[in-house]
């Protein structure tokens, strides 16, 4: 497959530690989201939603198949961040997501989402390379708000009712990655 | 006159086979289950829906863990699936200091049949002789040609995908057509063939019908549709379930009388007439306590339920537990000891992928100690597991992000095999089960306290199963192979057995070569309670093997007047 070259293996390998650590994406704390929050947590989230949103489509965008934005991630990551994380938290994420602003002012530029498009993708390259805890947060929650989305279902291969099973299957003929693995 | 002639004391694995088995031959049956009703399609909430139809996206929340902190260990738990597990506010138990165990439990019609993994090995000759051979517990009262027509006659009607291989260590059954091995799978058995020809891999054995027969479509199942989320429930119960299955079958002879929400506190012992006359039970949602009474009692409501209740049943007869002159009752505890093993990667075959959700995996059979011991532990050990490519969530973890990112995750990652040690544990006296003195549930009824720990013979084991994991998986051509032993606890198996073994001696056992009480001939124990040693295979099929032949033995013995 497609593998980027990673300057961090030390880094790759802790966060694939996580997953293993937990038995998959699907029992990381983090991606144990909920419902909707309250009004009042809402209010609380919303000035930083713009840039979730927007930072949540640079990772997943829009290609021939839908972005992070259409699959809903931001909502999915509100509620996550609304309504599992503690008080404390919260805080952490939302004081994290100041890194953004912080390295374009740097850059010159009033703040993150103020910033050029070539700018941003600068700030989010070294932010991956960097390893920095909030951007491995809000990656993963995009991942798995998005791969968990109806939308995905455009994106990788779902087949909710297989029938059969092949065990000799070439890729070629199926295409892509199975979107789901079952339990 | 008694209200039956039989109650059943449970509905799942081993509750359901009784039902059936008492059904079909005419006798007026009774089945009590301390859960909720499960109708089948109806209460299966969390079929044919998908990770966005949940709130939590189909996981475990922070505060379903906090629930329940023991039920949400297990691997199946997830929000499609919890409604098959308890509740552990409604099942507190306590453990001895020093120790711990995982009781994971289901609580309603089907128990866990609706939750298990569906893997069906019977035990051979080896097994049951076991104990006599390495003076590790008493003797099995029954060897393998004893159960092996229950083998078959149970195998039939449940539906075991599998493929017969000819080994003396895990006899070949009355099998559907095997699952399929995949491209991967079948190049590391060739391979680790050639260093190891006694380290075979074959496909798992599974409980899914996959070329149903005439009986099994006339109760309505069908074949296996691979969508591998067989704990939700499944509507063409194509996995065994006694709710897909047996229960059905008992129903429709008008015979059987299943009654939900009942929980057996005690079975009531006639010191005159030396039997039992019936059970003591209350009602979880009303309170009410009712009396049955019944010619024969089948006790089948789990390894722990069962002692819990032959526990809890004393009298002046049986101070400490029922049917336990031989003081063996609660003890000899034992599970299968796992999360040990090895994962490595397979390079190549890039080229090749599957389709379809196969709800099994591949598995070793035993090659340790076969004939002797000959390495510093007794006993031995099975691999289960398989060659998969994983999806997003493991090649999310690439650096980068934008469209060439996720362009990237259309591809599956490269092939990975894993394999996953499921050994033996010995049974041992002191690793036992009893009532606390002072805790109940919230029915009133006395607490389980358990105190059960692996000992130096698991330990031993496990370091091999860690290096023969390795060694086969590099054998089998994968590379960066890593071999893990991680902490485990007692019950995560979730095959927890023993507390009123078989034997030939009413002196240091509690049930007989029919699984019936030494001490009172008219109850019997199927479940896993009855079991003398673990073996290292799966279990739930011996047990419907154990309780459709016990079940046999008593028809005839009440047909003849003697029950």
């Amino acid at each position: 497959m497609k593998q980027q070259k990673s300057a961090h293996p030390s880094r790759r390998d802790a966060i694939k530690g996580l997953f293993l650590a937990t038995g998959g994406a699907a029992s990381l704390p983090l991606m144990s989201a909920l419902s909707a929050c309250t009004p009042e947590i809402k209010q609380e989230l919303s000035p930083y939603m713009e840039l979730v949103s927007h930072v949540s489509e640079m990772i997943l965008p829009q290609t021939d198949t839908p972005g992070a934005l259409a699959a809903g991630v931001p909502a999915y990551i509100e509620a996550l961040v609304g309504t599992h994380y503690t008080q404390d938290e919260r805080e952490a994420f939302k004081t994290g997501l100041s890194v953004f602003d912080e390295m374009a002012h740097a850059k010159s530029a009033k703040s993150f989402l103020a910033a050029p498009h070539e700018v941003q993708t600068t700030i989010l390259t070294a932010l991956d390379q960097s390893g920095v805890a909030i951007w491995q947060q809000l990656k993963q929650a995009v991942v798995f708000g998005y791969y968990t989305s109806e939308a995905a279902t455009e994106e990788l291969r779902y087949d909710p009712i297989p029938g059969g099973y092949d065990g000799d299957a070439d890729l070629s003929d199926i295409g892509r990655a199975w979107l789901t693995t079952g339990i | 006159m008694a209200d039956f002639d039989v109650i059943i004391v449970g509905s799942g694995m081993s509750g359901g086979w009784a039902a059936k088995e008492f059904a079909e031959k005419g006798l007026k049956t009774l089945v009590l289950e301390r859960g909720r009703d499960v109708e089948k399609g109806a209460d299966y909430v969390g079929e044919n829906t998908a990770p966005w139809d949940w709130p939590a996206r189909d996981t475990s929340t922070a505060q379903m863990k906090a629930d329940n902190p023991v039920q949400s260990q297990c691997y199946a738990f997830r929000e499609s699936t919890q409604n098959f597990f308890a509740k552990d506010r409604d099942n507190p138990y306590s453990v001895e200091e020093g120790t711990s165990f995982s009781f994971i439990r289901g609580d309603q019609v089907g128990g866990r049949s609706l939750l298990w993994a569906r893997q069906s090995y019977r035990w051979s000759e080896m097994d049951f002789q076991s104990n006599k051979r390495d003076g590790h517990g008493v003797d099995w009262p029954i060897r393998y040609k004893d159960l092996a027509p229950w083998y078959d006659y149970v195998e039939e009607f449940v539906g075991i995908s599998g493929s017969k291989e000819g080994l003396p260590q895990l006899p070949d059954g009355k099998f559907q057509p095997p699952m399929e091995l995949n491209a991967v799978e079948k190049k590391v058995r060739d391979a680790i063939a050639q260093t190891y020809p006694d380290r075979r891999l074959i496909i798992g054995r599974a409980a899914h019908l996959t070329e149903p027969t005439e009986q099994q479509l006339a109760l309505g199942r069908g074949s296996c549709q691979f969508r591998n989320q067989c704990q939700r429930g499944c509507s063409f119960g194509a996995y065994f379930s006694s709710v897909a299955a047996t229960l059905p079958a008992a129903k429709r002879t008008n015979n059987m009388q299943l009654v939900p929400d009942t929980q057996v506190e005690r079975i009531v012992y006639d010191p005159a007439t030396k039997r039992a006359t019936g059970v003591e039970t209350i009602n979880r949602k009303t309170g009410t306590r009712e009396t049955y009474t019944a010619r024969v009692i089948f006790m089948c409501a789990s390894t722990l339920g069962t002692l819990q209740i032959m526990l809890n049943s004393t009298s002046e007869t049986f101070p400490t537990g029922f049917a336990n002159t031989s003081d063996a009752l609660g003890r000899y505890i034992m599970d299968h000891h796992h999360r040990v093993g090895a994962r490595g990667k397979y390079p190549g075959m890039l080229d090749k992928y599957f389709s379809g959700r196969r709800p099994s995996g591949i598995y070793v059979p035993r090659f340790r100690n076969l004939e002797s011991d000959e390495q510093d532990f007794s006993r031995g050990y099975g691999f289960q597991g398989g060659a998969n490519r994983p999806s997003w969530q493991s090649t999310c973890q690439q650096d980068g992000f934008g469209a060439d990112y996720k362009n990237a995750m259309r591809e599956p990652g490269g092939w990975e095999v894993y394999l996953q040690g499921f050994g033996e544990m010995l049974p041992v006296a002191d690793n036992r089960v009893t009532l606390h003195p002072t805790k109940t549930d919230p029915y009133g009824m006395a607490q389980l306290h358990i105190n059960v720990r692996f000992g130096e013979n698991e330990r031993k084991m496990r370091l091999d199963m860690a290096q023969t994991a390795k060694e086969t998986l590099e054998a089998g051509g994968c590379i960066d192979v890593e071999a893990y032993n991680r902490d485990t606890i007692v019950g995560l198996g979730i095959h927890e057995m023993g507390g009123a073994r078989m034997g030939r001696d009413p002196l240091t056992s509690v049930l007989n070569a029919h699984n019936q009480c030494h001490d009172v001939e008219n109850v019997f124990v199927t479940d896993g309670a009855s079991m003398t040693s673990s073996a290292c295979q799966n279990p739930s099929i011996t047990y419907m093997a154990l309780t459709a032949r016990a079940a046999d033995y008593a028809v005839t013995q009440m047909q003849q007047g003697k029950l």
